[in-house]
Parts: C-alpha cells; sequence; structure tokens
C-alpha cells in the first residue's frame, strides 16, 4: 500500500486531480454549512449578473447559480460513486463466475454482455429514464445496473488467465471448495484492472448523468444539477448574454472529470506499468 | 473466410434475440403500451374487457406476444408515432440519411488526425507530437460533447460569427459549401471523443511495426524514411485500428444523440430527444431497436473486413 502511494505520488497530474477531487468533495460538503446558500430558493431578481448578493448571479427564475452549482455537484458525486457501486456489485460476480466456471455460465453470461453492450448506454439509459421517473436514486440505478458488462469483461479476462496459473490447480487439488478457490485466491490477484476501471466509471456515470439532465430527461428542476443548469442554454438568448448561468456548471463539470480520469490514468500506471503508452 | 462469416452471424443470432426481447420488454413497460390500456379499463363489463385483451392480443402468452412482435418488426412495421401521426419507419427513413451522413464525416474526421497523430507519436516516441496526441486524446474522453458544443457555439457562431449554429442548410438555398460549414462543428465534436481511441490504437501498433525485421531491411535498401513510415510500417499498422472501429460506435450513437440536438441536425438523434421528451413510445423503441441492431450488424461486417485484411485471424 505504501509503495503504490509512493509510486502514484510520482505522477504529478494524477496527484493534482487527487487534490482537486478532495477540495472539491470538502467544499461540497462543508460550504453549505458556513453560507447560506439554497438552490431552490427564488429571490426578487431573475437573471441578474453576479454581485456580492449572488457570486454567479442568479438563473431565468431567480435562484442562486452558486447554490445551484454546489448542490449540483453534491449531486454529480453521489450519482458517480452509488452508480459504480452498482456497476461493480454486478459485475464483479458475474465476470468472476463466468472466468472461473466457464461452461453454460460463461455462455450464458458473456452472450448478455455482448448483448448489453450492443444498446448503446445513452441510448439506454434515456429509454429507460423515460419510463420511470428520473430521480436522484433511480438515475443512479439505472445508469449503474446498465453498467455492468464492461466490468463483467474486464474481470473475466483477468480472472480466466489468473485461473490458468498452477496455484489454483494446487488449491483444487488441495481440496478447497470452488467457491473459496474463486473468492479469495482468484479474485484477489485479478482484481487490480479493476482500480482504475472505477475511477473512469464514476466519470462516465458523471457524464451521463448531466448530459440526461441537459437533454431535460434527468434530474428535473427545481432540484440541481450541473446538466439541467445548463438546460437553460440551449435558449440562444441565455447561451449569449447570460454566460454565468452555463459556464460555472460546465467548468465544474469538466474539472471534476478531468481530475477523476487522471486519477484512474495514475492507478492504471502503478498497478500495471505495461499499460503505459501516453 | 466464408465459414468464418457464417460462424459470426451464428454467434449473432443469441444477441439479435437478446436486444429485440430487452426492446420488447420496455415497450411493454412503458406508459400507454396494451398492457397500460387494458389496465385503464379494468371497469369495463366482463365481455368487453375480455374482447378488448383478444384484439390487442394481450391473450396471448408472453413468448408469442413476442415472436408476433418480432415478425412486425422483420416486415418493417415499427408501429405508430403518436406524435406525428405517421409510421415511425418513415420518420425514422427520413432521418437516417443525415445522421449516417455526420457520423460519417467524424469518424472519417477522427480517423484522419488519430491515425497521422498516432504515426507521429509512435515515429518520435515522448516527443512535442505525441504530447500534443495524448492531451488532445485526454481532453477528448473528458470533455462532455454537450458542453464543447456549447463553448463551440458560443466562440464560433456568436461572437465570431464564422459559423452556422443551427441546421443543416442556410433557409432557403440547398448548398454543399453550406452543408460543409453545418457539418463542420456537430462532426468536430462527435470526432474528437473518439480521437483518443484511434490515436491510443495507431501508436501501439506503429510501434510494433516499426521495429519489425522488415522495416529495417527496408532502410538498409536505402529507401527513404516517409516510404518505409507510410508504405511499409503504417500499410501493415492500420488493419487494428480498423477492429477498434466497432467498438466506438456505441459512444458515436450516444454523443449523437446529445450532439444532434444541440446544433438542430435533422438526424436520428434529435428524433429520439424529442421522442422523448413528447413521450412518443413506439418511436423511442423503434430506434433504440434499429440503432442497437445497427450496432451489431457493423460489428459482424468490421470483423468479417478486419478477417480479410489479415488472414491469421480467428474470432
Amino acid at each position: 500500500m505504501s509503495d503504490f502511494l509512493k509510486k502514484y505520488s510520482r505522477h504529478r497530474l494524477a496527484m493534482a486531480g487527487l487534490i482537486f477531487l478532495f477540495l472539491e468533495v470538502l467544499l461540497a460538503l462543508t460550504i453549505p454549512i458556513f453560507l447560506p446558500l439554497d438552490p431552490i430558493a427564488i429571490s426578487r431578481s431573475f437573471n441578474a449578473p453576479p454581485d456580492a448578493e449572488h457570486i454567479l448571479g442568479t438563473d431565468g427564475v431567480g435562484r442562486d447559480v452558486l447554490a445551484r452549482v454546489i448542490y449540483g455537484g453534491r449531486l454529480s458525486l453521489f450519482i458517480g460513486v452509488a452508480s459504480v457501486a452498482i456497476t461493480v456489485s454486478i459485475g464483479l460476480p458475474l465476470g468472476l463466475i463466468a472466468g472461473y466456471y466457464r461452461g453454460p455460465a460463461e455462455s450464458v453470461i458473456m452472450r448478455a454482455a455482448e448483448t448489453f453492450l450492443s444498446i448503446p448506454l445513452m441510448v439506454f439509459v434515456l429509454v429507460v429514464v423515460a419510463i420511470v421517473k428520473a430521480t436522484a436514486w433511480n438515475v443512479a440505478l439505472i445508469i449503474g445496473g446498465l453498467g455492468w458488462p464492461a466490468v463483467a469483461k474486464l474481470i473475466y479476462a483477468s480472472v480466466l488467465a489468473e485461473s490458468a496459473k498452477e496455484y489454483v490447480e494446487a488449491a483444487r487439488v488441495l481440496g478447497r471448495p470452488n467457491h473459496v478457490v474463486a473468492w479469495l485466491e482468484v479474485l484477489p490477484n485479478a482484481i487490480s484492472p479493476l482500480w482504475a476501471q472505477i475511477a473512469f466509471r464514476i466519470s462516465q456515470a458523471i457524464m451521463i448523468e448531466a448530459s440526461l439532465s441537459f437533454l431535460g430527461a434527468g434530474i428535473q428542476p427545481p432540484a440541481a444539477s450541473w446538466g439541467n443548469i445548463m438546460y437553460a442554454a440551449q435558449d440562444l438568448a441565455v447561451l449569449t448574454n447570460r454566460l454565468w448561468i452555463w459556464l460555472p456548471p460546465g467548468i465544474c463539470l469538466v474539472l471534476t472529470v478531468m481530475s477523476i480520469n487522471l486519477v484512474g490514468e495514475g492507478i492504471r500506471d502503478v498497478l500495471d506499468p505495461k499499460m503505459n503508452n501516453n | 473466410m466464408l465459414r468464418f462469416i457464417v460462424r459470426r452471424i451464428l454467434q449473432a443470432i443469441p444477441i439479435f434475440i437478446g436486444i429485440t426481447a430487452i426492446v420488447f420488454a420496455l415497450a411493454n413497460l412503458a406508459p400507454g403500451s396494451p398492457a397500460d390500456v387494458v389496465a385503464a379499463a379494468g371497469n369495463l363489463p366482463e365481455a368487453a374487457y375480455e374482447e378488448l385483451k383478444t384484439a390487442l392480443g394481450l391473450d396471448k402468452p408472453l413468448p408469442v406476444r413476442y415472436a408476433l412482435w418480432l415478425g412486425r418488426l422483420l416486415h418493417g412495421d415499427l408501429g405508430f408515432s403518436s406524435n406525428a401521426h405517421r409510421q415511425v419507419w418513415d420518420l425514422i427513413g427520413q432521418r437516417i440519411g443525415p445522421s449516417l451522413l455526420l457520423a460519417g464525416t467524424a469518424i472519417l474526421l477522427a480517423l484522419t488526425v488519430g491515425v497521422a497523430l498516432g504515426v507521429m507519436a509512435a515515429y518520435r516516441p515522448y516527443s512535442r507530437w505525441d504530447n500534443i496526441s495524448s492531451a488532445l486524446s485526454f481532453i477528448g474522453v473528458s470533455t462532455p460533447n454537450f458542453f464543447l458544443s456549447l463553448l463551440l457555439i458560443y466562440i464560433f457562431a456568436v461572437r465570431l460569427g464564422l459559423l452556422p449554429a443551427q441546421g443543416m442548410y442556410y433557409t432557403g438555398h440547398k448548398s454543399l459549401s453550406g452543408l460543409l460549414l453545418h457539418l463542420l462543428m456537430p462532426a468536430s465534436v462527435l470526432g474528437l471523443q473518439m480521437v483518443g481511441n484511434f490515436v491510443k490504437q495507431t501508436r501501439n501498433s506503429m510501434l510494433t511495426a516499426l521495429n519489425e525485421e522488415y522495416i529495417k531491411t527496408a532502410r538498409a535498401k536505402g529507401l527513404g524514411e516517409a516510404a518505409v513510415v507510410l508504405r511499409h510500417a503504417l500499410r501493415n499498422a492500420w488493419i487494428p485500428v480498423v477492429a477498434t472501429l466497432g467498438m466506438t460506435v456505441p459512444t458515436l450513437v450516444g454523443g449523437a444523440v446529445v450532439t444532434e440536438q444541440i446544433f438542430g441536425w435533422p438526424g436520428i438523434g434529435s428524433l429520439m430527444v424529442h421522442s422523448i421528451n413528447t413521450r412518443d413510445y413506439n418511436t423511442i423503441m423503434g430506434i433504440t431497436v434499429l440503432v442497437s441492431l445497427g450496432v451489431l450488424a457493423v460489428n459482424i461486417v468490421l470483423d468479417a473486413v478486419y478477417s480479410l485484411l489479415d488472414p491469421r485471424i480467428k474470432v
């Protein structure tokens, strides 16, 4: 572990990403304690440019943009973490079963994975969101639930390679039950590609939620999401004259996604130096 | 060769059934589906209720209903759009051209830029070009395309007034130059998210190719560097790049939904967003099933092309 941290800290960009994320989480959690920010309260002025009272101005109905950006950040982080937890808890066991037990389970699981991968994730999520109500939990469940094949395929490939090694055969010969060998011997040795993948899945989930809400199909106002704040910019008047509404959430979104991806690349470089091709 | 393609198609059959079964299930869960109509008619007299169920085909077991639905699908019957009051198939047919044009242009842009950068990056690893290409790849995967689109529209359409922000042609006259100007921004946005993949793949396979013995031979023969790199190394290195094209198609489709909507491009993507906002479920399901089957078909074709180009491949 300390070896990992030492190697990771040598990657300057990856460290910068980690520090940015740390600060962001800290700010998203603590700012509302110190500042009386309300993302849904409507003030007297609407479409007002930034001033002392509203640091990032107000939106079309008079809500404070700064408050909405901060609460939108909380939502993005929640969606990212919750959906990846769901993705991993479905994809990891399925990948392990397919790769370790092989046989009919393998062909069923891998065919199912290919089926799900044929339906473009963004389209799939849009369709399901059109049927159920797009609450934060539902969006996390949908993005997480539909994202399992990528994780399953990754674990599958890794478990397949690991299972061919001699110690696995030895453990079986010693009479250890199959599920013990799979979960306690093979998995710990096969899991390392997952860590970087988790970071990439988080950033992808955040981007999908933002796109969904930007299109008007995701989180519905008055609840705040970076995507639904930027929805206003589909109106040319907002895009042209009210940058304070759409630029801040956009910049936060890009910086967040970049930081998470930098962390992911840092983890991948440390755990798997062969993959280091950038 | 032929055996390979036949086997690949046979492998795709369960996936075809899987995709159609998922969309069928979603269509049944959607509000306004036949099941909903029957539920809403719950307080009808018994006989009328049964008659309604029979008329909608709901008296039949689920697998039979799926088979009937699949049969209609294979005949191109995707149902009726509640929104446009037309056959869904007609609506989609009208929009498929612009979507293919946009997606094709985006792929072409991404391939050209990606392969060029990948070749330069592999020729001089860790050089400035290598750094530029990894920076561009990173920006491509880390910038949500709707935000990039907003920025481009703001800069090039609103501030500089150089490019049109909406649609496919200038109103009033259809011209090729107008079309190209309208294509530039959405195709660049869509292309940028794919560039990284092509750069990485080209760089990797070029690095391998440049270390091969036949490259040393070519150099020893006194061939110029350009000929060595382009005619000898790239000729072998571009084949794996084709193989990764299939992986990028689902991302491309997802990106097209958002990008078409922002740029008012009259394609399948903006039709999808419109259908979702107006809850036009027949159109939503029709697009979903066609797009997914399209992804599957593209992958089969690419696998076949790949096996043609490189006879060593056995998938």
